[in-house]
Formats: C-alpha cells, sequence, structure tokens
C-alpha cells in the first residue's frame, strides 16, 4: 500500500474541513470545485460555482488559499480584481483581491467560505444564461 | 561538526521537576519523547511530553533506576509519534551543568541499544540539578556526545550552559557598566546566546551593533541585500564608499558590530540567504533567539512558526508611518512583541495576514499594477532614521526582559507606541481559537513548512560578487580594511 503524499493529504484536509463546514468539494485536474450561496451583493440568494486550485491548499489550513476560481458569467468592475486561467476550467477565471484579515476566531473552512462570499458579493452580476 | 542542544516548554520544564525534585530529596527518573529541529550546524532535542512510570516502572532507592519494561514501552510510544526518548536524572544536592558519574553513563548506555533499535533514533540523557539547571547528552555509540545547552522557553527565557562546550566569557574593562546593572550571572547568560538578527535594515544594524557592544560572543546576521544610496539615511554606519561598493549588507554590519563589540572573542556569522528558503531557515535553526527585523508577510510567517515549532524564541518590532495627502507626517504607530509559548503569535496579534502569503511568495505586493487592482494597501515604504531607534530599542527591550527577567517579569504581551500622543499601550492580543500555528508547539521537524527553494535571492548574491568594481574603489576599500584591522588590535 502506498504512503499518501503530501499534496494529497492537503487536499483531503481541505475537502474534509469544507465538507464538514456544509460545502461538498469535488476534485477536477488542477482544481477543487464546489459551490456557495451569494449572501450579499447582485448575486445574493443564488447558488454561484467556485473553486480553488489544488497548489493553493498544499498548506491548509496553516495558509489559507488566495485565487478563487469563478465562471466567466460572475463579473466585476473593470479592474477591481487581478484575473488569470491557471488551472481554471475552460470558460472560467479566477480572481484575487484584497481579502481583509484572516478570521481565526471560526474554523478555517468557515472564514474561506466567508471571505469567497466576500469576493462574491463584490461582483457585479451573475449571467442566468 | 554537528552542535547538540535541548529545548523545551515551560509546562515540560514544570512536569519534570514536579516528578524529579522529590520532598524526599531522593533522586528520581523519569523518560520524555524528543522531536529533532535540524539546522544546519546544530541538532536540538525538542521535548514534547512527559511519559510519567506506572507501578513499578521505576525504583527510588537513594540512586533511582529505570525499568527495561518502562524504557521499551516509552520507546514504543514514542516510535508511533515518530520521537526518540530522553532519560532524565535528578541530582537534588546538585548546582548548575552535572557531569555523568560512572553508574549513570552505564546505564544510559545499557538503554542506548534498545532506545535507538526501536525508535531509529539517538536516546538523549538529561540530568536536572537540584537549582533548576539541566544538562544533557546525545547517545549516537558508546561515548555521549554533550549538548553545548539546554533552554527552557517561556516569556522568562532560561538558559543552562555546558561549561566546557559554551564557557562564561572573562568580564572586560569594558563591560564594567553593563555588569554593574544586571551582575555576572545574567552577564554570563547574555554573553553566550546565539543570537540571529534576520534583515539589517535601519533596525538590524543598530539591534546588531548593540548585542555586540552589550559584550555577546556570537551573533548572526541573515540578509542577502546590498546597501544602496537610498539606505544611507538609515543605515547609521553604513558609508558612502559601501553603497558604491554595492557591499552586502551583512559585510557592513559584521564591520560596525565587530567595531562596537565589547567581548574578547567575539565573532559574527554572515548569511546571505533568505530565511524562506530551506538553506536559510536551516541556518536560522542554529541560534538560541532570533531577532526579526522583516516586513514581509512571508519572512515573519516562517519565523513565526519557528518560534513556537522550534522553541527558538523570535522578538519581532516594525514601524508604520504615515502621511498626509501633502506630505506632512500624520502618525507612526512601532510595535514589539515576543513570539513564545505563552504570547500570541504574528497571526492572531494581527501582524500577519495569512492570506497574503501565496502573493507574497509570488512577488506580486511588489507589482504596483497587481496592487492597484487588487484594491490593496501598497506597503509602506516610509521610514526615518530619528525614528527607527525606538524599534530598536523596544526590540532590545525585551530581548533584555526575556533574558535578564527585570522584576521577576519576562517579556510583557504585544506593545505598541503611538507618535502622535505619545501613548505606549499593551495590545490585548490573544490566542485564537482556531490558530495554527500555537498548536504546532514543540513539533520541531514535523512543523509545517513554509519555506521554498529560489533561485532570486541566490541571483541577486552571485551578480554581485560577480560584479567587477573600480580601480579608485578598491584601493578605497583596501585602505579601509587595513586601517580597521589596525583599531580592532587596539586593546585586544
Amino acid at each position: 500500500m502506498s504512503e499518501e503524499s503530501a499534496t494529497d493529504r492537503a487536499t483531503r484536509a481541505f475537502t474534509e474541513d469544507m465538507a464538514a463546514a456544509g460545502v461538498p468539494v469535488r476534485a477536477d485536474g488542477p482544481r477543487l470545485l464546489y459551490t456557495i450561496l451569494a449572501v450579499a451583493g447582485s448575486c445574493a440568494g443564488q447558488e454561484v460555482p467556485t473553486g480553488v486550485s489544488v497548489t493553493e491548499v498544499q498548506n491548509w489550513p496553516q495558509i489559507p488559499p488566495h485565487w478563487v476560481h469563478l465562471p466567466d458569467s460572475v463579473t466585476f468592475p473593470t479592474g477591481e480584481t487581478n484575473t488569470d486561467e491557471t488551472d481554471t476550467l475552460p470558460g472560467w477565471k479566477r480572481h484575487s483581491r484584497d481579502l481583509g484579515p484572516w478570521d481565526m476566531t471560526v474554523p478555517p473552512a468557515t472564514a474561506w467560505i466567508r471571505q469567497v462570499r466576500g469576493i462574491v458579493s463584490a461582483a457585479t452580476g451573475k449571467d442566468q444564461s | 561538526m554537528t552542535r547538540y542542544s535541548v529545548a523545551m516548554t515551560e509546562d515540560v520544564n514544570l512536569d519534570l521537576r514536579r516528578h524529579l525534585l522529590r520532598r524526599d530529596r531522593q533522586e528520581d527518573v523519569v523518560i520524555a519523547t524528543w522531536a529533532p529541529s535540524t539546522g544546519a550546524s546544530r541538532t536540538t532535542a525538542v521535548l514534547r511530553r512527559v511519559v510519567l512510570p506506572q507501578e513499578g516502572e521505576r525504583f527510588v532507592h537513594g540512586n533511582a533506576s529505570f525499568t527495561s519494561e518502562y524504557v521499551i514501552r516509552a520507546a514504543r510510544e514514542a516510535h508511533q509519534q515518530g520521537e526518540g526518548i530522553v532519560l532524565l536524572h535528578s541530582h537534588p544536592r546538585g548546582t548548575n551543568w552535572q557531569g555523568l558519574s560512572r553508574p549513570d553513563h552505564d546505564t544510559e548506555a545499557d538503554y542506548r541499544r534498545a532506545a535507538t533499535a526501536i525508535t531509529s533514533m539517538p536516546l538523549v540523557g538529561m540530568t536536572l540539578a537540584g537549582d533548576g539547571a539541566w544538562s544533557a547528552r546525545f547517545w549516537h555509540d558508546n561515548d555521549p556526545q554533550w549538548a553545548e545547552s539546554v533552554r527552557v522557553v517561556a516569556p522568562a527565557l532560561e538558559m543552562t550552559f555546558n561549561p566546557d562546550l559554551r564557557p562564561a566569557p572573562a568580564t572586560t574593562a569594558a563591560q564594567v557598566r553593563t555588569v554593574s546593572a544586571w551582575g555576572d550571572q545574567t552577564q554570563a547568560t547574555m554573553a553566550r546566546l546565539r543570537v540571529l538578527v534576520v534583515g539589517t535594515g535601519s533596525v538590524g544594524l543598530d539591534v546588531a551593533q548593540r548585542l555586540a557592544a552589550t559584550g555577546l560572543t556570537d551573533i548572526g546576521i541573515m540578509d542577502y541585500d546590498a546597501v544602496e544610496e537610498l539606505n544611507l539615511d538609515r543605515m547609521v554606519g553604513a558609508t558612502r564608499l559601501d553603497a558604491a561598493l554595492g557591499r552586502a549588507k551583512v559585510d557592513v554590519v559584521a564591520r560596525l558590530a565587530t567595531t562596537a563589540a565589547t567581548a574578547q572573542r567575539f565573532t559574527v556569522h554572515r548569511h546571505e540567504l533568505s530565511v524562506t528558503d530551506p538553506d536559510g531557515f536551516a541556518a536560522a535553526l542554529d541560534y538560541d533567539v532570533i531577532v526579526s527585523c522583516v516586513d514581509r508577510p512571508w519572512p515573519r510567517a516562517v519565523l513565526n512558526t519557528l518560534a513556537y515549532a522550534d522553541l527558538i524564541p523570535v522578538i519581532d518590532g516594525g514601524i508604520g508611518l504615515n502621511s498626509f495627502q501633502d506630505g506632512r507626517l500624520r502618525s507612526g504607530i512601532w510595535r514589539s512583541h515576543t513570539l513564545v509559548p505563552g504570547r500570541p503569535c504574528l497571526i492572531c496579534m494581527g501582524q500577519v495576514q495569512m492570506n497574503e502569503l501565496s502573493l507574497d511568495r509570488r512577488g506580486l505586493l511588489d507589482d504596483p499594477k497587481y496592487i492597484a487592482a487588487a484594491s490593496m494597501a501598497a506597503p509602506a515604504k516610509q521610514n526615518v532614521a530619528a525614528l527607527s531607534a525606538s524599534v530598536s530599542a523596544a526590540v532590545l527591550a525585551q530581548l533584555v526582559s526575556l533574558i535578564a527577567h527585570p522584576g521577576g517579569r519576562g517579556v510583557p504581551g504585544p506593545l505598541r507606541y503611538m507618535l502622535a500622543t505619545h501613548n505606549l499601550e499593551h495590545v490585548p492580543a490573544e490566542t485564537q481559537k482556531y490558530c495554527q500555528i500555537e498548536p504546532q508547539v514543540a513539533l520541531a521537524d514535523h512543523r509545517s513548512d513554509l519555506t521554498e527553494h529560489q533561485t532570486n535571492w541566490r541571483n541577486t548574491v552571485a551578480a554581485r560578487r560577480r560584479k567587477k568594481t573600480p580601480l579608485r574603489l578598491r584601493l578605497l576599500a583596501a585602505g579601509e580594511q587595513l586601517l580597521l584591522r589596525q583599531i580592532h588590535r587596539l586593546g585586544r
């Protein structure tokens, strides 16, 4: 039986913590995908598919991820996030903006979900088509 | 040749003392487990937990002894956690560092094979004297290799030094007033501490010089940058020649610290390394105390983990100045704090934002385009020599509290000084419920690894070494060297 690699261990820890916070995660190549319920902004009340790169959770939970994967249908005012397409699904981008302090008064997965919701709350809209 | 040391938390120290220092003043024995903290030239056994004896597992009869059942049980428990074992005994009437009597030598030598066979790690032996002093040795073969020191890490650091490997240096005439402030014993501890200064800007340079003037015999300095002209308003003592030559900051600080040193023998260890790289990290593990004079999230996060996992107190400080839009000074805050078990970590204090780490690793915090689009505040660059001295003063006061325990107290919690109102405040920071760092206390090499092999700083250092220097500057540098050599010979 082969030993679990550090990458697998970190990915499993992230997946388990997110599941415990009520957000099931599925692995998809170099990324981990899940859905969050937007609670504020123009997407409020909608289920928004999102994800992170596997490479970004390698020090989970000591170091949280930073870049948030979102479909292109989730749009932001021009120049208000940094974007690229590293590890993303076709038709998606990953976004980076100031996330504010990392809250350690709640479990790490809860803190991460709150940060993703914070980013999504700044979106100008989600294309329903 | 590898050097050895041992470190433990105050909690482990108290557990061991409670068991080993008996009311009837008889000797006693106990076993603990340890994890290695592997530095570039020193291995430290970081004590993890105490394995108390069960009924009939040890005998107390004047000279206490272990049963083989106890040793084997503890070794098996340690092995399951990837740890080694420590056999500890007490000399209730002893003081200071203890040697090893023939019976004690034979006991440890006898159990060495069993302990190593089960744990695949060397046996460590330790002795506790009645005055609380520890001594330690590592058993790789039939004769032990002695540790150079044992540290008990808490807000009040306690050190015991091996007098053969780290003898107390003689007090020099230049140190009379220093010793009159805190006595021979504190001076002997202070002088023998191996202190590393990470980051040699305005604060690091000042700290290194003052440590040398205080009488420390071994200090390390770590920085891979060179002196530039824009550093000269803060790096007091760096010269125009240093900037013109583009000298390594570690070389300039080594020169200034050597000039300030008051010890008879003084060594500066220069590390042109980054602490975020495995090589820099390993070098940092060779020290007893680290002063962090860096401001970026990544190196601070690395040192934050090391402080708790490897039980090396890290004293961190910094300054933030901000200006009105018209350029006038609006306010300033400087902070100082010591990272040890029992005090909050940098993340719990809000001094490091962990989710900025991946950005710092990729160099994005230096990219103005990235910062603007991320709606982040650009890293503050303002600093003035007149105020950075306040940061070094605050950091050094933490060091003195850590070692000399003025008023019987160790380091305070985090402090901040507000320039506009001139208030010194205790920051009400506490360990957060889901802190990921403080649970790593004493994990040593099992800690989470935040370092990464990098080429950028290596290229910077290599390019500097390749750079050709004009003849006029080379002649000036040679003259300067000659003059300094003559000055350093005075009074030695």
